[in-house]
C-alpha cells in the first residue's frame, strides 16, 4: 500500500494543498484519513460493506468542502468523525427500525468457537455488545477505548462537555459489561 | 480482585483485540477506489499565467510610457531641433570663441553694468 509522504504536514495544510490541485496531497490525505474513517464506521455499524459506503460518502463530502474549508475552525478529523457518526446514525435508524436502546439477543457464536477463532469470536462478541448500546454511548466508547482518543478530543467531536463524555463512556462500559457478563467463559476468559 | 475489576480487565482485553481486528482495516481495493475518487473530485490546479515575450523596442516603448510618453518625447525633440535651427543666425561667434579660449575677463566685462557681480567683494 502506498505510504504517506507528508508526515509532518497537518491535515489542514494538506486539505489546502488538495484544494489547490496538488495530487500528492490528495494521495497523502486519502491514505491518512481513509483508515480512520473506515475503522470508525465499521465499529459503529459492524458491517464492512456499510462501512465502506459511509466512508466513501464522508470523504466525498470532505473533498467537496475542500475549496471552502475554513482553516482553524475545526480539525479535519473532528469534522470527519462528526460526518461519519451522523451517517452511521442515519443508517442504523433506517436498517434497524427499532429503538436505539433496544437490546437484541446476543448472537450465537457457536460457529466461531467451533472454528477455533477465539480472537474473531471475542471481537465479534464485543461488536455485538457495542451494537446493544445507544448510539452516543457506543460512539463515545469506541472513540475512547478502541480508537484511543482523549476525552477533550471526544468532547469536540461529539460537541458535548468533557463530563458528558465521561458519563457516556462510563454508562457504555456498564452496558457492555452487562451484555458480556454471561459470555466470559465461552470467550475463553478466566476469572482466575 | 473485585468482580468489577475482573470485568474491567475483560473489557480492556476485548478493546485491545478490537484495535487489531482485521475487519476494521481498509482493504487495498477500497483504498485504491478512494485514491481514485480523491483525484476525481480534486479541483484543477491553477495554471501559471504565461508572461508574454517582449522585444527590446517594445520594452523601451513601454518604459517611455507607451504612446503618450513617446509622443511627448518626439514633440520635445522636434521642438528643440526647431529652436536650434531657428536661433542659429542670432548666435554670436564671438561669445563661443571667448569661452573656448578661456578669455573670461572679456566675457565678464562684456556684461552690462546693471547685471555685473561685485566680484571684488566676493
Amino acid at each position: 500500500m502506498p505510504r504517506d509522504t507528508f508526515h509532518d504536514a497537518s491535515d489542514d495544510a494538506l486539505l489546502i494543498l488538495y484544494a489547490n490541485g496538488d495530487t500528492e496531497a490528495a494521495r497523502a490525505l486519502t491514505l491518512r484519513l481513509t483508515p480512520k474513517v473506515f475503522g470508525h464506521a465499521y465499529r459503529m455499524l459492524g458491517d464492512r460493506a456499510e462501512a465502506e459506503d459511509v466512508s466513501q460518502e464522508a470523504l466525498i463530502r470532505l473533498w467537496k468542502q475542500a475549496k471552502v474549508w475554513r482553516q482553524g475552525e475545526a480539525k479535519v478529523t473532528t469534522w470527519l468523525y462528526r460526518v461519519v457518526a451522523n451517517l452511521c446514525t442515519d443508517r442504523l435508524r433506517k436498517t434497524k427500525g427499532v429503538a436505539l436502546d433496544a437490546v437484541p439477543e446476543p448472537e450465537d457464536n457457536a460457529l466461531s468457537a467451533a472454528e477455533g477463532m477465539q480472537h474473531k469470536a471475542r471481537v465479534d462478541a464485543l461488536q455485538d455488545a457495542l451494537n446493544t448500546l445507544p448510539d452516543r454511548q457506543k460512539q463515545a466508547v469506541i472513540l475512547r477505548h478502541i480508537e484511543g482518543m482523549t476525552n477533550p478530543e471526544i468532547a469536540e467531536i461529539m460537541e458535548i462537555g468533557i463530563e458528558a463524555v465521561e458519563s457516556l463512556t462510563a454508562r457504555g462500559k456498564r452496558g457492555l459489561a452487562k451484555a458480556l457478563a454471561g459470555r466470559k467463559d465461552e470467550l475463553g476468559y478466566s476469572d482466575d | 480482585m473485585t468482580d468489577k475489576d475482573k470485568m474491567d480487565g475483560f473489557l480492556e482485553d476485548l478493546f485491545a483485540e478490537a484495535q487489531t481486528d482485521a475487519d476494521a482495516q481498509v482493504s487495498d481495493d477500497f483504498m485504491a477506489r478512494m485514491l481514485a475518487e480523491a483525484e476525481a473530485y480534486q479541483p484543477a490546479a491553477l495554471e501559471p499565467v504565461a508572461t508574454p515575450q517582449r522585444s527590446l523596442s517594445r520594452a523601451l516603448f513601454d518604459t517611455l510610457g507607451g504612446w503618450q510618453g513617446a509622443s511627448g518625447l518626439v514633440a520635445a525633440t522636434m521642438a528643440s531641433v526647431w529652436v536650434g535651427f531657428a536661433g542659429a543666425e542670432s548666435l554670436s561667434i564671438d561669445g563661443l570663441q571667448a569661452v573656448l579660449s578661456g578669455d573670461f575677463e572679456f566675457y565678464l566685462l562684456d556684461v552690462g553694468t546693471e547685471f555685473s557681480f561685485e566680484l571684488e567683494e566676493g
